[in-house]
């Protein structure tokens, strides 16, 4: 009798339930993996919800303001502290410019422009333009003796100038030369993002005026 | 809408050189190995137009992808005649459905949603990326040339020597003029993930077959590999499939699987050189236990086949980019330097564990359990250990000497790195690529297996375990 029942068939239900007992179990499994594996706590919260989260708050807050949708560039600002800066130095340079990038002294105490002296990383936003950093002129000498501008960071690099300029804000991008039509060039002075700054009032560079 | 031409076409010319290999493929394995293969195929032909003289451009690049798709129309029209009854939902009801299945597939899904959100959303970030990968695809498109201008004043970055199927895949994205060229990595990772999936599924259950593929997934460091533009998880996409169809090859003696294993590890060799590791342990293995009567001579066209996109590369950057890969390395091979030793094995340890050495995440953080769970199934089939697919632990052991003797062999000054960085960056990348033959192992080994026909026949009630459950090792 028992050996009968053995080989009788299991019904749809009866797989159904089974199956079931089986997904309990494996999401059990799954629930254990996540909460005591730190790693895979890691991926699934911070890699994975956490950013969806951020993307989410992102996206409200855009739609709340009527804003229209982020482009690479607002995304940019966002992320890299220090894309005010490049994006105006892209905006006040021909193509074919060679900038002079700063030495790492005279940024290292300015956590923002952390990578401005790198050239390779620079290269990705300032191409086709060429630059070099000031701690390369010894390395580069080619590329050092063909520099048409010079990026001035913490009022570092107008001692690079072959001119005086009319004005000397902190941050701003001034060719080498001084113009052929004999005017003194006044680039202007980038503007930082208000969401950079702790006080709203204060996005423009710092002026300091000539000696 | 340009990229998705662009996309399009490098799975048909994919799918037409995978249905001149063979009309056999399932729809899985077709759609993970043809982006895999129309991709490189791409960096192909930007890499013949640049040793001509002629200057790629997005309409180049899908002529010459055209006339493939042309040449290979019959293969594919005749894989579609055979294959379309295969794309049905077939019949299920709610009673009978595979419940745990279900729940695996929604959970990968949706991971792989919120990963792929967070990967187009974000603009190229990462320092590597930015230095180097995405500013040599973009200049490549800009310039149309291989060898671009950048490399006159040494402003390339670290991955200018590094054979261009990655950063040429990035160019060819931007030739399409998308902004979403990070899609790449999305489409790396859907053929990395499948292509598991279809060769594991080959010969375990549907459960089983997910359930590692989640656990590939969710591998801490390859997950969040997943939102960046680096090679890393690129190159576990070709290392880890062409290594999963060696194996299928080994076991099943079908010709197709050995063509696109060489085909797959030459590519390896195509992203970056040092996966060379994967194509000796491959050749090795394939003499080993191979049961052909020709069998080194298939090793010797494996090995041939893997290494001839290393020689081309390497001849390229000698002759024309005038740069040695070679010169990254030490110069004397004699004595030994027990202090680099020392620091690369408690590294290699700490991937392994959770312990923690330097300043690195210990292993449970960077891989969760894959070594350690891979490990311990190890020791549990160690009775089994010379019949169950011995190969596939040798292939790894090989590989991973050959991987860590490359390291160690880098010059520390020449590449500007000391040996803790290489092995908290570098090193620790490149161990994705032994995560998808590992868990491969794993899962088609006889402890799982086992286990998991258990978990069947509880399941269906049937008393017999299905068909595709049983493990290499029996059929």
């Amino acid at each position: 009798m028992s050996e009968q029942k053995k080989k009788q068939p299991i019904t749809d239900s009866q797989v159904m339930r089974r199956n079931l007992v089986v997904t309990f179990v494996l999401m059990f499994i799954l629930l254990l993996l996540y909460v005591t594996i730190p790693g895979y706590n890691y991926a699934i919260k911070e890699v994975a919800i956490s950013n969806k989260q951020r993307i989410d708050q992102i996206e409200t807050r855009r739609l709340n303001f009527d804003l229209p949708e982020l482009r690479q560039e607002d995304k940019l600002l966002f992320r890299i502290e220090d894309y005010w800066y490049i994006q105006f130095i892209t905006a006040h340079t021909p193509d074919t410019a060679v900038i002079l990038l700063p030495p790492r002294s005279a940024i290292d105490t300015t956590p923002e422009f952390s990578q401005l002296n790198d050239p390779e990383w620079m290269e990705y936003f300032l191409y086709p333009r060429l630059c070099i950093s000031e701690d390369q002129k010894n390395t580069k000498k080619d590329l050092y003796a063909k520099v048409t501008h010079v990026a001035i960071v913490n009022s570092w690099g107008y001692d690079k100038l072959k001119y005086e300029p009319k004005e000397r804000p902190t941050e701003t991008i001034l060719p080498i030369e001084k113009p052929k039509d004999d005017q003194t060039p006044s680039q202007g002075t980038p503007i930082k993002p208000g969401f950079f700054s702790s006080d709203s009032g204060n996005h423009k560079s710092e002026i300091i005026n000539p000696k | 809408m340009m990229a998705f031409v662009g996309i399009l076409m490098v799975y048909l010319i994919g799918a037409g050189i995978m249905t001149r290999i063979s009309r056999d493929w399932s729809w899985k394995e077709m759609i993970a190995f043809s982006f895999l293969l129309g991709i490189a195929a791409e960096t192909f032909f930007m890499f013949i137009c640049d040793m001509i003289g002629f200057h790629f451009t997005s309409i180049v690049l899908f002529f010459a992808g055209f006339a493939v798709v042309i040449a290979c129309y019959d293969s594919m029209f005749a894989y579609w005649q055979d294959k379309k009854k295969d794309i049905n939902l077939g019949t299920w009801s709610l009673k009978t459905l595979n419940y745990p299945a279900a729940l695996l597939g929604s959970v990968i899904l949706y991971l792989f949603y919120l990963i792929t959100e967070k990967n187009l959303f974000w603009p190229t970030l990462e320092r590597d990326a930015i230095g180097s990968f995405d500013k040599l695809g973009r200049v490549m498109a800009h310039e149309g040339v291989l060898k671009i201008s950048l490399f006159q004043w040494n402003l390339q970055g670290s991955g200018g020597i590094y054979p261009p199927l990655f950063h040429g895949a990035i160019a060819y994205l931007h030739l399409y003029g998308d902004m979403q060229h990070k899609i790449i990595t999305t489409l790396f990772f859907v053929s990395l993930l499948l292509g598991f999936y279809a060769i594991c599924r080959k010969y375990v259950s549907s459960i089983n077959a997910l359930f590692f593929t989640l656990l590939l997934e969710m591998v801490p460091e390859l997950y969040s590999h997943a939102a960046l533009l680096l090679g890393n998880l690129p190159t576990a996409a070709y290392v880890g499939n062409a290594a999963l169809v060696l194996f299928v090859w080994l076991q099943g003696k079908e010709k197709r699987y050995f063509i696109l294993s060489c085909i797959l590890t030459g590519l390896s060799l195509w992203i970056r050189n040092d996966t060379i590791g994967f194509a000796l342990a491959g050749t090795l293995i394939i003499g080993m236990f191979a049961t052909s009567d020709i069998k080194w001579r298939q090793a010797g066209i494996f090995l041939v086949s893997a290494l001839l996109p290393f020689v081309i590369w390497t001849l390229y950057l000698k002759l024309k980019i005038q740069t040695d890969q070679g010169s990254r390395f030490v110069d004397h091979m004699g004595a030994i330097n027990m202090v680099k030793l020392k620091v690369m094995m408690g590294y290699v340890l700490s991937y392994f564990s959770w312990i923690q050495y330097g300043t690195m995440a210990p292993g449970i953080q960077l891989y969760g359990l894959t070594f350690m769970l891979s490990f311990l199934v190890v020791i549990l089939n160690i009775k089994n250990i010379r019949k169950d697919k011995p190969y596939i632990l040798i292939f790894l052991l090989v590989s991973f000497a050959v991987y860590f003797a490359i390291f160690y062999l880098i010059d520390e000054h020449k590449q500007d790195a000391p040996i803790s960085s290489l092995m908290e960056s570098s090193f620790k990348r490149g161990m994705f690529c032994f995560i998808p033959p590992l868990l491969f192992y794993v899962s088609t080994s006889t402890v799982v297996t086992g286990l998991m026909n258990r978990i069947e026949v509880f399941r269906t009630g049937k008393e017999t375990a299905p068909e595709e459950d049983i493990s290499l090792q029996h059929s």
